[in-house]
Parts: C-alpha cells; sequence; structure tokens
C-alpha cells in the first residue's frame, strides 16, 4: 500500500462534496468512497469527517436528515444543497486553474 | 417558498434541534452507527472483532469520548447557527408578510398607524417639553447647587425676602455660601431712539458670581456699590450689548441713561443669562436712606449657592433655627416668619410641574388607547388567521413562530407610526410652545432633542408589545383541531377571543372616561371662573401704567393734567387712575390700626390692601359705592386726610359697626407715610389678586394726599382699543415725552390673562378627551361590525324562528353598552383618585365632583353607544333566506 497522502487544508470539503454529488450518503459511506477513489492514499482523519460534515452543515453547503442503512441501523444522511454545488462547482475551477497555473511554473525551464 | 419548505422538514425530522440532550442523543447515535459501520468493514475485511473495534476507535483520534466531545461542539455550533438563521428568516417574511398585509388592507393600516402615531407624537411633544422645562437642568454650573431662599408667612405664603433678613441667613448658614437679591422690574432707557422700556432687574450684587457664571466683558456689580447710595453703574446683556451697541468694546465705561440718570456701563453679562424675567440690565439696588428698606420690606428674590457639600435639608434646617431666632429678636416684623430654602430650578417650574405631569399622563392615555385600539383591531383579524394559523401549526410551525408573526406585524405598525409621530412632533412642539407662550417658565428651552429618542423607541417597543399581546395569545393558544375543522366557519371568536376583545374596548372606554372628566372639571372650572363676581367691570376699559417721580405736588399735577387730557380725547367717558389695579400683580399690603383701639399683637393685625386712587378711578371701573360718599378732588387739596373702604374691610375690622367716620392708621411694608385716615365711604368688593383668591380688605385713599409715582391710568370709552390707545398716546407724548406707557392693556384681556392656565389646560385635555372617545367609539364599532358578520348565520336562524328584528337590534346594542357600562365604572373609579392631579388647576368643583362624573359618563355613553347603531342597524336588516343559504 503506498504510503497515505496528508490532507491540503481546505481540501475536505470539496472531496466531500463530490463525493456527495454521486447521491446522499451517511458518514462511513462517504469515508469509504473516499479511500476506495484514492486507494486508501488519502489520510480521512474519521473525527474530523464527521466534524466537517457538521460544519459544512452549518454553512448550508450539505443537509442532514436521518435515514436507515441496509445494516438496519440509523444514520445521518447527507446530501447536497444547491448552494453546496454551486460551491463545488465554483471551487473546482479554481482549484483547476491554481493547479494549472502551478504547473506551468513548475514546469518552467531555466534558460 | 424553498426555505419554507426546508424548515418544515426540518422541523418534521427533528433537525435543527433546539434541545442539548435530544442533540446529544444524536451525535451519540451517529458516532455509533459509524464507528458499527467501521466495524464492519474492518472485520469484513477478516479483522477480529476485539481488533476491528480497536482500530475503529484508533481511526478516530484519540478516543471516542473526546471524539464525541468534539462532535457534539461542532453539533451545538452548527444549531446554533441554523436556528439563528432560521429566526432571521422568519422575521424578514414576517415584516415581509405584514407589508404585503399593509399594502392590501390600506384603511385599515392607515388607520391604526395614524392613531399609534398621533399617540407617540402627542407623548414624544409633551415629553420635550417635560425634558426642556423639568428634566434638563438649569444652564449653569454645578446647578444641583443653586438655591433660592424665601419668606414662609405663618408657614404656607411665600413671600419676598428683606434685605436684613437676608443678610443674616447669608452670615448665619454655614451651609449656604452666597445669597443675592433681585427685585425685577423696568427701567426706561432714553438717547438711544425711542425712549424705550427694559426688562431691567435692581440687584444686592454678586449676582453673577452667585450663578458661577462670568462677565463677558467687564465685572459684576458687588455688593458694595448697592444699597443706600448706591453707585450709578449698570451690567447690560448680552443680548443689550449685541443689538444696541453692536458688540463694541467701547461699551464699557460707556454711559447710558436709565429713568432719566446716567449711569455707567461696568460690565457685560455672558450670553443667556437673562435672570430674572429676561432682564436686560442690571442696576444696583437703592435705598433712599440707609434705614428705609427694614425687615418690613420684601423686596428680593433670592439665588445662592449651596457650600459643596452641603444640601437642601441641611440648609432648611439651618435657617429655620435662624428664623426661630429673629422672630424672637424682632417680633414686629418676623413673628411667624419662616424661610424656605429650594432648589432654583425647582422654584422657576413650580407652578408649571403638576400641569406638565398632567397633560403627559393625559397623552400617555391616548397613546395606551390607541395600543388598545390597534390590539382590538388585530384580535378581530386574527380570528380571520385562527384557520391559517391551524394549518400552520399542523404543519410544524412552533407557537412562537404564530406569535411571532403577529408581533411583526404590530412592529411594522408601531414603526411607521412611530416615524410619522416623531414628523408630528416637531410640528407639536411647534404649537406647544406658541400656545403655551408665557404660561410656562423655560419655553424658549423646549425643543426636540436626542433626549426623545429613549422615549420615541419606548412608546414603539411598548406599542408593538402592547397591541400583540392578546391577538398573539388569542392565535396560539386556539386548539388546532378545532380550527381546523371550523376553518371559515361563521361564529364569534370564542370564549378568550370575546373576552380580550370586550377588555379592550372595556380599558379604551375607562381610559376615554378618565379624560372626559377631567377636561369636564376643567371646562367647569373655566365656567366657574368666567362667572366669577369681579366686583369691576371689564368692558370698554383700556388701562395703561405710567410712573412720574418727584415730589407729591408735581406728581398729582401731572396726573391730573394728564386725566384732564385724556379725558377730553373724543368718545371718553370716564378716566381714574390707581396704585395697585386689580389684576395687575402688584401687592401693597398694609397693616390695620383702628384709632381708639388698643395696638394688635405683632403679627395678628389685620392686614388690607392699599390703594391710592383718583378721584373718579372708583366710578371708572364700576366699583358700586355701598355707603357714605365717595374720593373727589377736593379731598386732594384738604388737610384732612380721608379713605373709603370695601365690604370686607368693614367685616374684619368694624363688624356690626358703622365704619364712616371711624379712624384707621395705615402701617406698610415699603415705609410710606402714616397718617391718620378718616373713613368716609364703603365700596363693593373686588377680585384685585386673582379670580380665585375671595376679595381681600381694601382701602383707597386720595392719590393727592399719599402718592406714590406709579398709577395705571384707567380710560372707559367704546372705542376702538387700537384707536384709543393710539390717541392716549399722543396726548402722554404731549405732557411727558420721554415716559413710555406700561402694560397697555383691556380689562378683559387682564381677565383673559387670569383664565389662560385653565382655558390651555382645558383645551388641551379637552382635545385629548375628544380623540380618545372617537378613539373607543371606532374599536367598539369595529368589534360589533365583526360579531354581526360572524353571527349573520345565528341571526338567519333566529329571524327564521320568529325573532323580531327589534330584538335582534337589541341584542347587538345591549353587547356594546354592556362593555361601556363597565368601561364606565372602571373610569369613574380611576378618575376619583386621578382628579387630584387637577386639584390646583380647579376652581368651585372639587376634583370627585360627582355632576362631573355623571356628565361624563353620560357624553360617553351617548358618544360611545352611537358606535352600536351601525351593526345593530345591519343585524336586524339580515335576510334569513340569504343568511341561511350561505352556508
Amino acid at each position: 500500500m503506498a504510503k497515505p497522502l496528508p490532507l491540503l487544508r481546505g481540501t475536505l470539503d470539496i472531496l466531500v462534496l463530490k463525493t456527495l454529488s454521486w447521491g446522499p450518503m451517511h458518514a462511513f459511506e462517504i469515508t469509504s468512497w473516499l479511500e476506495e477513489k484514492s486507494g486508501g492514499r488519502l489520510d480521512v482523519d474519521d473525527s474530523a469527517l464527521l466534524q466537517a460534515l457538521h460544519r459544512m452543515e452549518e454553512r448550508e453547503l450539505i443537509e442532514g436528515a436521518w435515514g436507515v442503512t441496509e445494516n438496519n441501523r440509523r444514520a445521518r444522511y447527507y446530501s447536497m444543497t444547491a448552494k453546496g454545488r454551486a460551491f463545488l462547482k465554483a471551487e473546482l475551477a479554481k482549484l483547476a486553474e491554481y493547479t494549472e497555473t502551478l504547473s506551468g511554473v513548475l514546469a518552467a525551464r531555466t534558460v | 417558498m424553498l426555505t419554507r419548505i426546508r424548515s418544515q422538514v426540518r422541523h418534521a425530522f427533528r433537525l435543527g434541534l433546539r434541545r442539548p440532550d435530544i442533540r446529544k442523543e444524536d451525535v451519540d447515535t451517529e458516532l455509533a452507527s459509524f464507528v458499527a459501520a467501521r466495524v464492519e468493514h474492518l472485520m469484513a475485511l477478516g479483522m477480529s472483532a476485539a481488533d476491528a473495534r480497536a482500530e475503529a476507535v484508533r481511526r478516530l483520534g484519540r478516543s471516542l469520548e473526546s471524539a464525541r466531545d468534539d462532535l457534539d461542539r461542532s453539533a451545538a455550533r452548527r444549531d446554533r447557527t441554523l436556528q439563528a438563521r432560521e429566526q432571521l428568516d422568519a422575521l424578514a417574511r414576517d415584516v415581509r408578510y405584514a407589508l404585503r398585509g399593509l399594502g392590501r388592507k390600506k384603511a385599515f393600516s392607515a388607520f391604526v398607524i395614524a392613531t399609534l402615531a398621533l399617540g407617540i407624537a402627542g407623548t414624544t411633544t409633551i415629553y420635550s417639553v417635560i425634558h426642556g422645562v423639568l428634566i434638563q437642568p438649569l444652564p449653569f454650573p454645578d446647578p444641583d447647587h443653586l438655591i433660592t431662599v424665601s419668606v414662609l408667612r405663618n408657614g404656607a405664603e411665600r413671600d419676598d425676602m428683606s434685605p436684613p433678613d437676608m443678610a443674616d441667613v447669608l452670615a448665619q448658614s454655614p451651609s449656604i455660601t452666597a445669597l443675592v437679591g433681585f427685585a425685577a422690574g423696568s427701567a426706561t432707557l432714553t438717547g438711544v431712539g425711542e425712549p424705550t422700556v427694559l426688562r431691567a432687574a435692581r440687584v444686592s450684587g454678586g449676582m453673577l458670581a452667585a450663578f458661577g457664571v462670568r462677565p463677558a466683558l467687564g465685572r459684576d456689580i458687588t455688593s458694595q456699590e448697592s444699597g443706600f447710595g448706591a453707585a450709578r453703574i449698570a451690567v447690560i446683556s448680552h443680548a443689550f450689548w449685541r443689538d444696541r451697541l453692536g458688540l463694541s468694546g467701547a461699551a464699557l465705561g460707556s454711559s447710558i441713561t436709565l429713568g432719566g440718570t446716567p449711569v455707567e456701563v461696568v460690565g457685560v453679562a455672558p450670553e443667556g443669562f437673562d435672570f430674572p424675567a429676561r432682564a436686560e440690565v442690571w442696576v444696583p439696588h437703592q435705598f433712599n436712606s440707609a434705614d428705609s428698606c427694614g425687615r418690613a420690606c420684601h423686596v428680593w428674590v433670592t439665588v445662592g449657592r449651596l457650600a459643596p457639600d452641603a444640601t437642601v435639608p441641611a440648609a432648611q434646617a439651618e435657617v429655620n433655627t435662624i428664623a426661630a431666632g429673629l422672630s424672637r429678636a424682632y417680633p414686629e416684623s418676623n413673628a411667624r416668619k419662616g424661610f424656605r430654602v429650594e432648589l432654583l430650578q425647582d422654584r422657576i417650574v413650580g407652578n408649571a410641574q403638576a400641569a406638565l405631569w398632567v397633560l403627559l399622563g393625559a397623552v400617555s392615555t391616548v397613546l395606551l388607547i390607541a395600543c388598545a385600539n390597534a390590539a382590538t383591531l388585530l384580535l378581530i383579524r386574527a380570528h380571520g388567521r385562527t384557520g391559517e394559523a391551524a394549518v400552520r401549526t399542523a404543519l410544524g410551525a412552533s407557537r412562537s413562530r404564530l406569535a411571532t408573526q403577529i408581533f411583526a406585524e404590530t412592529a411594522v405598525f408601531a414603526t411607521l407610526g412611530g416615524a410619522l409621530g416623531v414628523a408630528l412632533a416637531y410640528a407639536g412642539v411647534a404649537l406647544f410652545k406658541g400656545a403655551a407662550g408665557g404660561l410656562i417658565p423655560r419655553v424658549d428651552e423646549i425643543g426636540m432633542s436626542g433626549s426623545v429618542l429613549p422615549v420615541v423607541l419606548g412608546s414603539v417597543v411598548a406599542v408593538a408589545v402592547l397591541a400583540g399581546l392578546l391577538p398573539a395569545i388569542y392565535l396560539t393558544r386556539a386548539p388546532v383541531w378545532e380550527n381546523l375543522v371550523h376553518v371559515g366557519r361563521g361564529s364569534d371568536a370564542g370564549w378568550f377571543g370575546r373576552r380580550s376583545r370586550n377588555l379592550l374596548i372595556g380599558l379604551e372606554v375607562a381610559l376615554a372616561f378618565v379624560l372626559l372628566s377631567g377636561s369636564g372639571l376643567l371646562f367647569r372650572s373655566f365656567a366657574k371662573l368666567y362667572a366669577v363676581q369681579l366686583g369691576f367691570e371689564t368692558r370698554d376699559i383700556t388701562r395703561f401704567t405710567l410712573s412720574r417721580g418727584g415730589p407729591l405736588e408735581e406728581m398729582r399735577a401731572f396726573f391730573r393734567t394728564l386725566e384732564d387730557r385724556i379725558g377730553a380725547i373724543p368718545g371718553v367717558t370716564s378716566v381714574g387712575s390707581v396704585y395697585g389695579a386689580p389684576l395687575a400683580s402688584v401687592r401693597t399690603t398694609a397693616k390695620v390700626h383702628v384709632e381708639g383701639r388698643p395696638d394688635p399683637e405683632p403679627g395678628s393685625e389685620t392686614l388690607a390692601g392699599m390703594r391710592a386712587t383718583s378721584p373718579r378711578y372708583l366710578q371708572t371701573v364700576g366699583i358700586p359705592l355701598l355707603a357714605g360718599r365717595t374720593l373727589q378732588r377736593s379731598d386732594d387739596d384738604a388737610q384732612l386726610p380721608v379713605a373709603v373702604v370695601n365690604e370686607e374691610f368693614v367685616r374684619q375690622n368694624f363688624p356690626g359697626e358703622n365704619p364712616l367716620g371711624r379712624q384707621v392708621r395705615i402701617l406698610t411694608d415699603q415705609g410710606y407715610g402714616s397718617p391718620t385716615w378718616t373713613i368716609v365711604g364703603v365700596v363693593g368688593d373686588i377680585r384685585s389678586e386673582s379670580l380665585t383668591r375671595p376679595p381681600m380688605a381694601e382701602i383707597y385713599v386720595p392719590h393727592g394726599q399719599f402718592g406714590p409715582g406709579v398709577l395705571t391710568v384707567h380710560v372707559r370709552s367704546s372705542r376702538d382699543p387700537g384707536d384709543l390707545i393710539a390717541a392716549i398716546r399722543a396726548e402722554v407724548r404731549a405732557v411727558a415725552p420721554n415716559r413710555p406707557l406700561l402694560q397697555v392693556e383691556t380689562m378683559a384681556q387682564a381677565v383673559q390673562r387670569e383664565t389662560r392656565p385653565v382655558r390651555f389646560l382645558m383645551l388641551v385635555e379637552g382635545l385629548f378627551a375628544a380623540l380618545s372617545v372617537t378613539l373607543a367609539a371606532i374599536g367598539l364599532y369595529g368589534a360589533l361590525a365583526f360579531v354581526v358578520a360572524r353571527r349573520t348565520h345565528e341571526i338567519g336562524v333566529r329571524l327564521a324562528l320568529g325573532a323580531r328584528r327589534g330584538q335582534i337590534a337589541r341584542l347587538i346594542v345591549s353587547e356594546g353598552v354592556l362593555v361601556v357600562a363597565c368601561g364606565s365604572v372602571v373610569g369613574v373609579a380611576v378618575s376619583l383618585w386621578s382628579g387630584r392631579l387637577l386639584s390646583g388647576y380647579l376652581f368651585g368643583v372639587t376634583p370627585r365632583d360627582p355632576w362631573t362624573a355623571v356628565l361624563a359618563a353620560v357624553a360617553l355613553i351617548v358618544a360611545v353607544s352611537g358606535a352600536t347603531l351601525v351593526p345593530a342597524r345591519r343585524a336586524s336588516r339580515v335576510d334569513p333566506m340569504v343568511a341561511l343559504r350561505a352556508e
């Protein structure tokens, strides 16, 4: 297994929103989706994720609602709000521009 | 719309939770289900149960407990934020809703806002006045230590201080560090254009220092400069300096002519200083001889300062001791004479205080009625909303949300009413200052300022809460199920709705009654004042005051010539002059000694008003001769001093005896000569001091035998007063070019001046009363119209079953009249108590005058019951078929 990558500041919200763009999920579904997609290389602290969900709910990027899992357990299902969708779109654009600029600068050869 | 649905969903799923224990439970559940899912996942990968659990906890961070605490904190913060946002959203929504409702029900809203605006405007106006007059401290340094000391005769009658008493008080009272005497008067300025009368004050010295102010220029008058052989100097006001001397520095040391005597200007008072009575010039008080103004010579209004650590009660205790010592040492002048120490501010505003508080009470009552009225109308409207409220409650809206909606509505009403009210208050303050000029002290200091802001805001909040309280309770306490079933069904508003509606209208009626009975008392006082037997005539009499000093012979010749010239003016039928004219606030009381009787004990002499008259005075003003003869011109020259007395004088000094031919000695405070007068006639009593005071004993003596140099000339003529005064001025100018006419007025104006305070208060209170009765009537009308509309079906049934239309009308009327009657009973009780506040302005009626109460109740019941007639008529005209089909 490859060494886990530390998360950059502020990227957790984007990752969560991206995850939820697939549909409402509860917290463990979100974290296992992220683990699966990153091949286990994203090191997301469970406690931090749960708190991030509350914080994002506070900012009305996502909405929580009680539901029942396939194992018949009560869990909070989170879904993305319209505000969250717009936020994700804007952040992704910013991130893309940032990465592009950064890699452009780093790819420049010294003359 | 979307946010609304979301908030209801949130509610349905217990999201946005408010209670901490539920939140904790939810955090636990979420954490537990997360950990359980993690454990299942790890076990599926092949871990043992114990290892999987340990790993799950490890990945949460330090421990399960600390993770739970962190989560609880973030959840708590989330809930707080969401809740606040939701409330803000709700509020904004309510305000928008209220504003939309405002637009929909324009007449209703305009009416409610207008009444609230009137109430707030009235309260703000009167508060501005109270602030300017009563609350705002006097514009001098350390006004809490600025005092006045006055004489208190027999423990009740206030009088001015005599110079020796004042000196003793200052010397012997450690609490009083300064005490200055002022005597307001006038002085004729000549040599600068037309002769003008200045408002002048004679002072004892050190006046600016006592007030704690510095002269703008030059110096103060010192105490060494006043008294016997006073210096011929003057201090002028800043306004005088600016308007007549152009702020010139050369004013200092220059000479102005006051009363024919040149005086040197030694100082200019600071800007705005005009004590007493808006004085323009101050001169040292002058006595004719070293002992001419003794302890019985009460001429000083005093202003003083307390030592920094002294208090008014402490100073009062000291002057009490001083007064006791003086009355032992000088019984003939100081027996039963006490002193009273007061804050200067209290003394200045003294009489106006009660009136202003009465007005504030009255205007607050109007505001309260406006609130009750708004509440009544909102309550009626709330009934139409019970269905909507029930639906919303069923969908999860909390009761506080429903209440907030009502309060948002009243807040919008109150805010708009407040804004409009402040605008109106500007006009109100200007109006009040115009109407109350001369009636209330410190009028110039009244104005709208930031200090009224708390009152305006307080009124707005109070209005919003008071007007919304009952409608809010009504709407939130209604049972949901019942209202869901009855949505839109016609019935009265239920027990609570009916009760609160009747309560509010009863309250309006009671308050209106209080105002009505108050203005009734004032009206009756006014009517009685108007009907007072003055004892003299007021029609066709014009008068003015003129002074002419000099030896007695010169004075006599001057006034005789003047009277003859004025008497020759076409249309003038009679001319007579007097010193101590009726209702002119000139007091000259003297002690009476009857010849042939032992001298009375000091302090127990009978007193009489001293009047020096020209021969035709009594005839000119129409004081009737009852016995003997009146004064004649020949008396002036005769050697025998003769006098005419009034009935009251006879009653006090010669009860059951014939006064004619008896001799009396009159001892005046001012140290005039005291010849022995032989009584030659008896005349009728007059109200000489004020309309409300019973006639006092008076003695009329010939001016030609007695002096003094100031006479009020009364001219009887049916000519227009304006023309007449012009003609009189011409005659005065011919004989005395430098003598200005003072206090030119008709006798009727002099009487009106007396009735003005009561008249003013009566008009204002009457206005408030009319307003409140109108509001109460409108409230009752609205309520009954609502009842009729709601009970149309029931009325239809009754009619169909054979009820007569008269019975139906009576049903509606009786509902209204009952409320009005109950309100009136409460009103009577309150006005029995509140009437006392008016007692200082009442004349001839007691505050508990039963007739006024009866009349007020009848007037109120008639006026307000009128409001029941239209709804009653409408009820009796219901068509049973239409009403029954409408269901």
